[in-house]
Order: structure tokens, then sequence, then C-alpha cells
């Protein structure tokens, strides 16, 4: 957990991304704002939306994998590690996508 | 400007857990909420329409109607109604199950006074900040059976006119009880299992009026597990299920294999994906309007499943973008290594399209 806290701390400033939340499988979880304009009381609510939908997925046997929510003006991506460790990266609308498979490739690395 | 009471209703089979529930949140509550408590799905489904309730909260382990059972009845008879389930510890298909039934949320009962606080908060908050527009709510079409259980379930007295082309037939219900059934010469149980039996037509609740005679003292239960039964045996469906109508009635219209009236740009299915690799191939497809009904489907193998996971969705959506400068939801991608699935919502319409990746060759 304290490598996945770093990371976020260090990319905190990425651009184009808004917030980033972790999700681990004893249900404990890292939130890491980016943008001042989102409460975390919000962002815990909305990540805990986004994970109530993989067992839902599960239950009519969709695909699982990489998701992304895609909003008028921003994205919610979703990424899943092995060990269960889930990742949300909350960005603009149009992130730049060098920058997010970068995040995405070290969260898989971490 | 005071704020409106809203009018909460707990649906749980044990009393003594009503009673503490129902202290606990009004003490919470205040004056802000008005608490109301049913002990089984035909007293919920009575207290609903009656107090005008703003949401309900029901257990997920009941006898006779579970949980999961009515919040499917909770959707087609009253699909804009918020529906939260209240848990001792469900397991993840069940919270799924009710998710995808179109519960707003599934909460653990609380054990300390802290956590009930957790609940109030919760359910409050979702109360308080409904959208107003949007696809969710949806209201789909509701078959014979589903209103005869609903109309017997609320203990209600009405009337159910059914009318094909070639006959008009009518099912009297006084208080919660099928009493008399006539279509043409048939009068009684055979006349209510030949109206169960028609493959098409429609069918309106009319206010009770007194029937001629009292033909049918067999329970409701009884006579609609017979008449499912004696369908069964006929090898015939009750009504063609909506698939069939609306997929009948697409390939009579003839509509295109990928209409694009029903986007508001190209769809985009999948990302580019590199030459060589693999090429997506629509594995289904649906579209359904706002009210359920499916306007296109192809391949879709349960379109009734897509259509409960896109309410799902239209609720989801929501709730992910609440507080936060999201916008307006578009559209749901997943991507995995063999599949790519879309779910996109528009204002009139949904559509669900999943694509598998095929090698190339």
């Amino acid at each position: 957990m304290q490598a996945i806290k770093e990371w976020l701390s260090r990319n905190a400033k990425a651009p184009g991304i808004l917030a980033f939340t972790v999700h681990f499988p004893d249900k404990t979880a890292l939130m890491q704002k980016c943008a001042g304009d989102i409460s975390s009381e919000a962002l815990e609510n909305s990540w805990r939306c986004v994970l109530e939908t993989i067992p839902v997925l599960r239950l009519n046997r969709l695909p699982m994998g990489r998701f992304r929510w895609i909003y008028q003006s921003a994205i919610v991506h979703c990424e899943s590690r092995q060990d269960g460790i889930c990742l949300g990266i909350f960005t603009n609308k149009n992130p730049n996508s060098a920058e997010l498979d970068r995040l995405v490739a070290e969260f898989h690395a971490l | 400007m005071a704020q409106k009471k809203l009018k909460v209703l707990f649906l749980d089979d044990e009393t003594d857990f009503l009673e503490m529930a129902q202290n606990v949140m009004q003490s919470f509550a205040g004056d802000s909420w008005e608490i109301f408590t049913a002990r089984n799905a035909g007293e919920a489904l009575a207290i609903i329409p009656d107090k005008q309730i703003d949401l309900v909260v029901v257990d997920v382990h009941m006898p006779v109607v579970d949980g999961m059972q009515f919040l499917t009845l909770l959707n087609r008879k009253h699909p804009n109604l918020i529906k939260v389930c209240l848990s001792g510890g469900a397991a993840e298909r069940e919270r799924a199950t009710c998710l995808s039934l179109g519960a707003e949320l599934v909460l653990d009962k609380g054990e300390t006074r802290a956590s009930w606080q957790n609940v109030y908060s919760t359910l409050n908050e979702l109360a308080r900040h409904q959208p107003e527009e949007g696809f969710r709510g949806v209201l789909r079409r509701v078959s014979l059976p589903d209103v005869l259980q609903m109309e017997c379930l609320s203990r209600s007295s009405a009337v159910l006119e059914i009318s094909t082309k070639e006959l008009c037939g009518h099912i009297f219900i006084k208080e919660g009880q099928i009493v008399h059934a006539e279509a043409a010469e048939r009068t009684g149980e055979e006349a209510f299992n030949f109206l169960m039996s028609l493959a098409g037509g429609e069918f309106n609740l009319k206010p009770f009026r007194e029937p001629p005679q009292r033909t049918i003292d067999s329970t409701w239960e009884f006579l609609l597990m017979e008449s499912a039964r004696k369908r069964d045996e006929a090898g015939q469906a009750i009504q063609p299920t909506d698939t069939e109508i609306m997929a009948a009635a697409a390939r009579e219209a003839a509509v295109p294999a990928v209409d694009t009236r029903f986007f508001s740009k190209p769809p985009e299915v999948v990302p580019p994906q590199p030459a060589g690799e693999a090429r997506p191939d629509i594995a289904e497809l649906l579209v359904c309007s706002v009210q359920g009904d499916v306007l296109y489907e192809w391949q879709c193998a349960d379109s009734n499943a897509r259509i409960t996971f896109l309410e799902f969705l239209s609720q989801k959506a929501w709730q992910v973008a609440l507080g936060l400068p999201l916008g307006q939801f578009e559209r749901l991608e997943i991507f995995s290594p063999k599949s790519r699935l879309v779910a996109e919502l528009q204002n009139e319409h949904a559509v669900f399209v999943r694509t598998n990746l095929v090698a190339q060759s």
C-alpha cells in the first residue's frame, strides 16, 4: 500500500488528471485529489459506485477488463490488477493518452 | 422554503427490526422524514401509492416474496420510486442481483448507532438528490401475469379487460382475489385460462364493478401457476416476449443492421485496432427506448437482461457523477483482451453493443 501511496503522490500533478482512487481487496481505499473543485465525499461515493458495477458485470457474464465511464466533461478510467487492486483515474475529457498509458503501466508494475 | 418531508417505507418480515429501524431513523431524521413500515410485499404495495412513498428500503431476505422479487415488481409498477436494499450480510451475487434489479444501493443493516447514522445519511442524500430527467426509471412493458400478480398482492379491486381483434374478455379482481372471468361463451377458470393463453392483444385495468356472478374460488397463486402449467403443456407462450414482438416488428420494418438514426454520432464500438492483430465482430446489439421497448436487437439472447443492465447503468452513471464536475453521462466502454462492450445512454434511447475480437487471417 505504501508504494501505491507514494506513487499517487508523485503523480498528483500529472496533466489532465482530476483524481486517483485505489481499491484494495481488503476493501480499504486510497484517494488522491488533483483538482481543487472535487470533494472527498463525492469522490468516495463516485468510486464506490464504479466498483459496484463490477459484480453486476460478472453476474451478467459481460466482459471484464479496462473500463471507461465517459461523461460530457470527464472520463473515469478503471483498471484492475491480477492481485485484485483496482485503480480509478478521473481525467478531463481529452486526457493525454501517452500519459495515461504510462500511469497504467506503472500501476501494473508497482 | 421548508424542505418537503420525505416519505420512507421500510419492508422487512421481522417486526422487531421494523420497530427498531423506525425508532432509530426517526431519531436521526426528526420531522424531515415520515416513516412507514410493512411486513410483507402485499402491505408495501398497498402503502406505496396510498402514502405516496418517496423511498423504499427493502430487506433482501424475506419469505414468500423476497427482496429481489419485490424489486422486480416495484420496477414494473413504480419505476421512478427510489429503492434501496438492506441486508444482514448479503453475498456478492445477491448484492449484484439487487443492484441490477434497480436497487440504487445495497446497505448492510447497522449494528451500532454510528452505523445506523451512516445508513440514515446515505438514504437521505440519495432521496434528496435525484435526477429529474434522463434514462432512468424505465417503465417496462408489463405482462398480463405481472399485472394480475401486482393487483392481487396489493389487494386491489379492479377489472382487467383483455381484448383482441376477435373478442373482449374480463377478469374481475376483488380485494386481491380473482373472483370471476368471462370471455365470449366461457366463464370461470376456463375463461381465465383461455385469456391467459392468448398470444397477443391488449389489456387495460378498469375500475372495479361487481361481476354478474362469482365463478372462481381458487386462489390467485394457484390460478397463475395453473395457467403457466397449461401454457407449458400447450407449448406456447402466454404472450410473445418483448423481444419476440419487437424483433418481429423490426424484421417486418426491415430496419437496417445498424440504424445510425439511433446514434447522435457514429458509435465508437472499439478503438482502432492495429492492422493484422484482430478485428471487431459484433456479437450482439440492442437498442431500446426510454420506456424499455426493444427498438432493434440482433443476436441478443436475453434482451430483458440487457435492458435491466442499461437501467442499472443509468442509475450508477448518475451516482458516479453526483457532486463531481463530470457532466452528463455518455457511455460506458469496457475493453477486455477478447471482447469489447459499449453501453450508450441518450435521452430517448439506449444502445448496447458487444463485440468479439477476431484474429485477422
